[in-house]
């Protein structure tokens, strides 16, 4: 668990720990369109850090990870939390979005100029 | 498991999925996921989803020579989703071409899909190779038809 974690982003990460994690039909194509291995995704998801907490009403909450390195992310991860499922919706990278800027070791949203 | 999008229960299938890895796709059959009845949404297990990888990227990382470029028979009725019996068929009437190789048939992949790209290639043959006086003049209308586009 990371400080400051959501309870949904740790039950992720526990999941992520046992194996436990599913992969939608668009995650997969969305992986090998952008040749992402699923040990990556397993990673961003057991370390990355949590980018964003989105909760919708009458859906289950979604969880953004972003990969997990020491250098500037390249991609994150989307995932769905449907207790007791955790299922993988989709992958993106930063690149292919505009609306996220580095700063301080985490990928945010980008402040209007 | 429940789907994501209309929290209806999605049953575990065997289905056929397209994978891609960069460029490069590959159809693999007997893939066993999770399928809403209702929405079509398919969940793959994670053991699943890196069998789905590891066979896609391992094919699309392989030198060409690697690649299987010869088919036999089977491969190739699953390729025209025909039975193995159409395919002799079509090698019997000349529409495809084959290789013997000892007591097997050997189709090059290129030669298969020359002959499906062929507009004169007419596939309702299926039965002997014998079309009937009625179906040829159906297919020579429909000829007549498309050359009149």
């Amino acid at each position: 668990m990371t400080q400051g974690d959501s309870y949904q982003a740790s039950y992720a990460r526990q999941k992520a720990a046992k194996g436990e994690i599913n992969f939608s039909q668009h995650a997969m194509d969305q992986m090998g369109d952008r040749k992402i291995w699923i040990d990556e995704v397993y990673t961003a998801i057991a370390n990355g850090l949590e980018i964003e907490l989105q909760t919708f009403e009458d859906k289950d909450v979604r969880v953004l990870f972003q990969e997990s390195t020491e250098n500037i992310p390249r991609f994150a991860v989307v995932v769905a939390v449907d207790h007791p499922e955790v299922n993988v919706v989709t992958v993106f990278r930063f690149e292919d979005e505009d609306k996220y800027e580095y700063n301080e070791k985490i990928m945010c949203w980008r402040r209007k100029k | 498991m429940k789907c994501m999008i209309c929290k209806k229960e999605m049953p575990q299938v065997t289905t056929t999925f397209n994978s891609k890895w960069g460029d490069y796709s590959v159809t693999i059959r007997g893939i066993k996921a999770y399928k809403c009845d209702e929405c079509n949404e398919l969940i793959f297990s994670s053991e699943e989803a890196r069998m789905i990888q590891n066979i896609t990227a391992g094919l699309a990382d392989s030198s060409a020579e690697e690649k299987p470029d010869f088919l036999n028979v089977k491969e190739v009725a699953d390729l025209l989703r025909v039975s193995n019996q159409t395919v002799y068929n079509m090698l019997k009437d000349g529409r495809l071409t084959a290789y013997k190789a000892g007591k097997e048939w050997r189709f090059s992949k290129e030669d298969v899909y020359s002959a499906m790209k062929d507009k004169n290639t007419i596939s309702a043959a299926a039965r002997g190779g014998y079309i009937s006086e009625k179906e040829k003049k159906y297919i020579e209308k429909l000829m007549e038809e498309e050359k009149g586009w």
